[in-house]
């Protein structure tokens, strides 16, 4: 599936006459309005703004900061050409349009909500997609919240139920998670006990939790589909003691199509055993009640629900929107204005209250449209100065007299090596295969509903039986090694453990030719999701990813004639169409990706190994690799001059300066066709390329 | 083109002696008083006791371990579920029958069974154990590793100080220490470190003179940023090349191990982990961690406790007698903890939540006396009892262990003072 291209989009732009520019214009006034704010505050504190950004820095800069990755060649020289003065106003524009865009959020959105692509079932795929679905619609932030608290039924109808099921069996940890995301109140003390340094008590916790603790994760599809009583009766007649462990096993299993969903139950929260405030007593039913503000009416249920999430996203809710609106500021600037952004003090102080005010306001007027907000916040001249040369400790006051320097993420350094490698990085998607997994699951859904109950019964009890062998078979193996063990003889453990992980094998095999049949069809063998993902995840790792030639992203069979990614690995993707997260070892991983396990959870930290991943690693292969663009840009050049240009344009946005120059002539005089690999490589592993000014 | 590049080569020459040289060295990069001991450390061959361990290898179960279902079983309580215990080698110390083989190494184990957090999230947990401190907005917290490194010097000047197998994406760094105390981070143990050879065809001269024109190119952007980060990006390239130029990079490459070893550990990414930190401690790396995760059983536990505390058993019991045949086991400090420890009772879906009020983290080794259980957690397994052994006081016994001083304050860069175990008291009792 092709998404429309940035490149597309600004050739438009940049070949036809420019574009009205009164839609710049008029979204220039809040802009504006944040300058006078913090450049009043600058001026109070005698600090001089920083330098504005000259037209190569600013579009390197923006690339990154709107589309997540450095601009190609053609997108660089394209802007510089232009003398539009409304020309940076346009870009932005056109940026935040894009898929690119789409891409960038993706990742950040997939950091804070831990969302996860490779989950037990098919849930946490179309979860992903589903996220990526509502940034690219631009749906407003109110309404994406909305449909995430409120999500029911089953995934392949509202995928959004990944919200819940992320967290399954874990209604607690959930509400703690949803209110530092959504309300940047940081919960998790008041699980246990009154939280020690803000106003949250205990009570207050579970009053919330209260709200969503009834929606139930686990669906038991033998209870959905009447099958328990049954199902039951067949657990004595196995062959041994645990075969009604492996008829639930067997249940699990097989109906697992229908098992991803929610439901709102009418499971009550009590109070834990080792309450220990006056207000009330340990096993008491808790009332859902708001942290603050009006109460939210509804008495159970799906209606519960609804009413938490129409008093979490009320405007009136000023909380809800400082927090995305401080979000978005954090995200341009590199710094909040209440920090940190996930953890609101009762007693915080924003470094610039006006601002924040400000900035509230124009979310609301906005209808939360991030797009249009952060245009906004990038059309400011406080943005598009320089980056603050000095570093800025977590704790500092800081007074944005511009952004503060970055290094890139993990995602950003990938996808820029990929506009270093592929034509189009931000058109070529993966999507393909997430949308033949989702249909092979609901197909299989569909096979389990229509299908009568004693047969339902008979294919479970078969798998049981399958499960059952495999205990038997395995049972004096068993006895062997704890023996072993006891007799501390390390080979005849090694080899007890092999034969019986021979047998687990083969069980494992004939399980997966009974499931398939049972689910019919030919589709069900080569789509089963479980095994597309772990094929996806093998031909991901390290060093395959950068081979040519693998077919295509999307898994197809064959490759079209016009595929402009013919002959690319199938990992040369977007980091956004890669598994979330990327296996560990991954060169994204290794960069710092979030492992998704807890929020917002990717980092910066430099490790000696990223320093030899970019000296001896595949990306310089990559991006010096005969089909690279970068090289076909550099070999379609007719000077030494030209191609020293096309290299440093292509990486740092800028021309060689004149001692450059001078230092390479030596190099490049009596040019080989070695002189711009070395070029490159030295490029690659300064920290100009690494960082974002 | 050669020409070209030897002549570049010969021209920067010094320049390069800048960077690269002086990092091949290695230990003139440490502060100038740890410098002279580091040294005599890596060249003098060890005498035969030590009065405390000079290395870790420290196995951390992320999610959260259940105790009961441990090191500190409940036969005998409704609390304690389907789960048995079983004896050890010390009398009257039992473990869970999911723990056969380190059973027969409870006389080299001390097991605390009274640890208490008051952290019960995963991230907030993690990061305490790790640090002694609790997550703060403001500033980031060193794990044990970077301490130790940071007090104590290295030991293989060439290869990194410590290293972490596994895990999640963040915790345990250098916090606000300077970034060669962070400990290199390797996502899966069989990879070993990749890509420490140079790419093909390119020789020693050649790779120089790609630095040194690498390194030109830096100096401006060096020059307008005086920043902690951009600084941090050029010492890990420091790092790297060190590493590159070690003779001792067979350290991280598990295929030079036997086959009948590789599956004594385990065949999984934890076994396989293990085994590489046993190589690792055995070139001089000083503190090696490794991660098991998987232990965050809200529901199902019974089902799935088998399988990992079944891989946790085999690992960490053939890395106790790989240890002690080795005798690595007399210098080295081997400690396994976890975020919290799990709801005694058993819940609705048939597993056990966080509870960060009593569990169980164990040390044995160099430094610690074995065969010990320290503190208790009541029949019910819920309640400390007077032995409460809180985070900060295990962490202070670990670094007891080591011969660090506990007590020393030592200063960030924001001025602000920090100890190596905040403000933990250390058990003597748990100590050799």
């Amino acid at each position: 599936m092709r998404q429309p291209s940035t490149k597309k989009r600004i050739f438009i732009f940049f070949s036809g006459c420019i574009l009205s520019t009164s839609q710049g214009i008029a979204a220039a006034n809040p802009s504006q309005q944040i300058d006078l704010l913090v450049e009043s505050r600058l001026k109070e504190l005698a600090i001089e703004p920083n330098a504005p950004t000259t037209d190569a820095q600013f579009v390197r800069r923006a690339y990154l900061d709107i589309v997540g990755r450095i601009p190609s060649l053609e997108e660089t020289r394209k802007f510089l050409a232009i003398e539009n003065p409304a020309k940076r106003t346009i870009l932005i524009s056109l940026l935040l349009q894009s898929e690119g865009h789409v891409s960038h959020s993706f990742n950040q959105w997939a950091d804070i909500l831990r969302a996860k692509s490779e989950s037990r079932d098919i849930s946490g795929a179309a979860y992903v997609n589903w996220i990526k679905q509502a940034l690219r619609e631009n749906r407003s932030y109110r309404d994406f919240v909305t449909e995430l608290v409120t999500a029911e039924g089953q995934t392949w109808e509202n995928p959004a139920v990944g919200f819940y099921l992320r967290d399954r069996g874990m209604p607690l940890d959930h509400m703690a998670y949803t209110a530092q995301i959504f309300l940047a109140k940081a919960m998790v003390c008041a699980q246990c006990h009154d939280h020690p340094f803000d106003d949250i008590s205990q009570m207050q916790f579970y009053q919330m939790a209260a709200f969503t603790y009834g929606v139930s994760t686990s669906l038991r599809p033998q209870a959905v589909l009447g099958l328990d009583k049954t199902l039951n009766g067949r657990k004595s007649r196995g062959t041994n003691a645990r075969y009604g462990r492996h008829i639930d096993q067997a249940a699990q299993t097989l109906l697992a199509p229908i098992a991803a969903g929610v439901e709102d139950s009418e499971r009550a929260l009590v109070l834990p055993h080792d309450y220990e405030n006056e207000d009330a007593s340990p096993g008491d039913k808790v009332r859902p009640d708001t942290l603050f503000g009006d109460q939210a009416r509804g008495s159970r249920g799906k209606k519960l629900r609804r009413a938490y999430a129409d008093w979490m996203t009320d405007p009136e809710n000023d909380r809800f929107t400082k927090v995305i609106a401080n979000r978005l500021w954090h995200r341009v600037m590199g710094r909040g204005l209440l920090e940190p952004i996930d953890d609101f003090k009762d007693a915080s102080e924003p470094s610039h209250p006006e601002l924040l005010d400000f900035l509230i306001r124009e979310m609301k007027r906005l209808n939360y449209d991030q797009r249009a907000f952060l245009s906004i916040l990038y059309n400011t001249r406080t943005y598009q100065r320089q980056a603050t040369s000095s570093y800025v400790s977590p704790g500092e006051d800081y007074h944005f007299a511009g952004p503060l320097l970055r290094r890139m993420s993990a995602e950003q350094l990938w996808d820029s090596l990929l506009t270093l490698t592929i034509p189009d990085p931000d058109g070529r998607s993966a999507a393909g295969s997430n949308a033949r997994r989702l249909e092979a699951e609901q197909q299989k859904a569909k096979v389990i509903v229509e299908s009568k109950k004693p047969e339902l019964v008979d294919a479970i009890t078969g798998l049981a039986d399958i499960l059952a062998k495999l205990d038997d078979d395995t049972a004096g193996l068993r006895g062997q090694l704890s023996a072993a063990i006891e007799a501390k003889d390390q080979p005849k453990i090694n080899a007890i453990r092999r034969e019986i992980r021979t047998f687990e094998r083969a069980s494992q095999s004939e399980q997966n030719r009974y499931i398939a049949a049972f689910y019919g069809g030919d589709h069900t063998k080569d789509d089963d999701p479980l095994s597309m993902m772990r094929m996806n995840t093998t031909t991901m790792q390290g060093g395959q990813m950068m081979q040519a030639g693998k077919g295509t992203a999307d898994g197809g069979p064959a490759a079209q004639e016009d595929d402009p990614w013919r002959g690319f690995a199938a990992g040369l993707v977007r980091a956004s169409e890669l598994s979330s997260p990327a296996p560990a070892g991954h060169f994204l991983r290794q960069f710092g990706q979030s492992d998704r396990e807890v929020i917002a959870n990717a980092n910066n930290e430099t490790s000696s190994d990223q320093a030899l991943s970019l000296m001896n690693g595949d990306v310089f292969r990559q991006i010096t690799g005969e089909q690279a663009v970068l090289m076909q840009n550099v070999n379609s050049a007719a000077t030494p001059e030209e191609k020293l240009e096309v290299v440093f344009m292509s990486m740092l946005g800028r021309p060689a300066t004149e001692m450059e120059i001078r230092r390479l002539d030596a190099l490049t005089e009596n040019a080989t066709e070695h002189a711009y690999p070395t070029i490159i490589w030295a490029l690659l592993n300064t920290s100009e390329f690494s960082f974002i000014q | 083109m050669k020409d070209v590049v030897r002549k570049a080569s010969e021209l920067t020459r010094r320049d390069f002696a800048s960077r690269a040289a002086r990092a091949l060295l290695g230990v003139s990069l440490l502060p100038a008083g740890l410098q002279r001991k580091a040294f005599a450390q890596a060249t003098t061959p060890y005498p035969g006791r030590y009065t405390s361990a000079r290395k870790v290898i420290y196995l951390y179960m992320s999610g959260g371990m259940t105790h009961i279902d441990t090191f500190d079983p409940k036969p005998d309580h409704e609390n304690g579920g389907p789960t048995a215990a079983i004896d050890t080698s010390v009398d009257g110390i039992r473990y869970s029958e999911h723990l056969p083989t380190l059973a027969t190494h409870a006389d080299k184990l001390a097991v605390v069974r009274s640890m208490s957090s008051t952290q019960g999230a995963h991230q907030q947990g993690n990061y305490f154990m790790h640090s002694s401190y609790t997550m703060r907005g403001t500033i980031k917290h060193p794990g044990l590793g970077s301490w130790l490194i940071k007090m104590d010097g290295k030991y293989n000047p060439e290869l990194p100080g410590a290293v972490r197998i596994g895990g999640g994406s963040s915790g345990s760094g250098a916090g606000w220490m300077e970034s060669k105390y962070a400990p290199l981070v390797l996502g899966r143990a069989a990879d070993g470190l990749k890509n420490c050879a140079r790419q093909e065809g390119l020789n020693e001269d050649e790779f120089k003179a790609r630095l040194k024109l690498s390194n030109q190119f830096e100096s401006d952007f060096h020059a307008r940023y005086d920043h902690k980060d951009v600084r941090a990006f050029g010492s890990m390239y420091d790092d790297a090349i060190r590493v590159m130029a070690s003779k001792d990079l067979t350290a991280f490459d598990l295929s030079k191990e036997d086959q009948v070893m590789r599956e004594a550990y385990g065949t999984n990414a934890f076994g396989q982990g293990c085994l590489l930190a046993r190589r690792l401690v055995e070139h001089d790396v000083r503190f090696v961690e490794v991660t098991l995760g998987g232990w965050d059983n809200h529901s199902d536990i019974f089902n799935s406790i088998a399988g990992r505390a079944g891989q946790l058993d085999q690992a960490f019991g053939t890395l106790l007698t790989d240890l002690e045949q080795r005798g690595l086991l007399r210098e080295t400090l081997v400690v396994l903890t976890t975020e919290f420890g799990r709801t005694p009772r058993i819940n609705q879906n048939a597993g056990r939540d966080h509870y960060p009020k009593v569990f169980s983290c164990v040390m044995g080794g160099a430094g610690i006396a074995g065969g010990q259980v320290y503190g208790e957690s009541g029949p019910g397994g819920d309640q400390p009892g007077d032995l409460r052994v809180s985070v900060p006081d295990f962490n202070a016994t670990l670094a007891a262990a080591l011969g660090l001083p506990v007590d020393q304050r030592v200063f960030s860069p924001s001025g602000r003072p920090f100890q190596v175990a905040h403000n933990g008291r250390p058990i003597s009792q748990l100590l050799a």
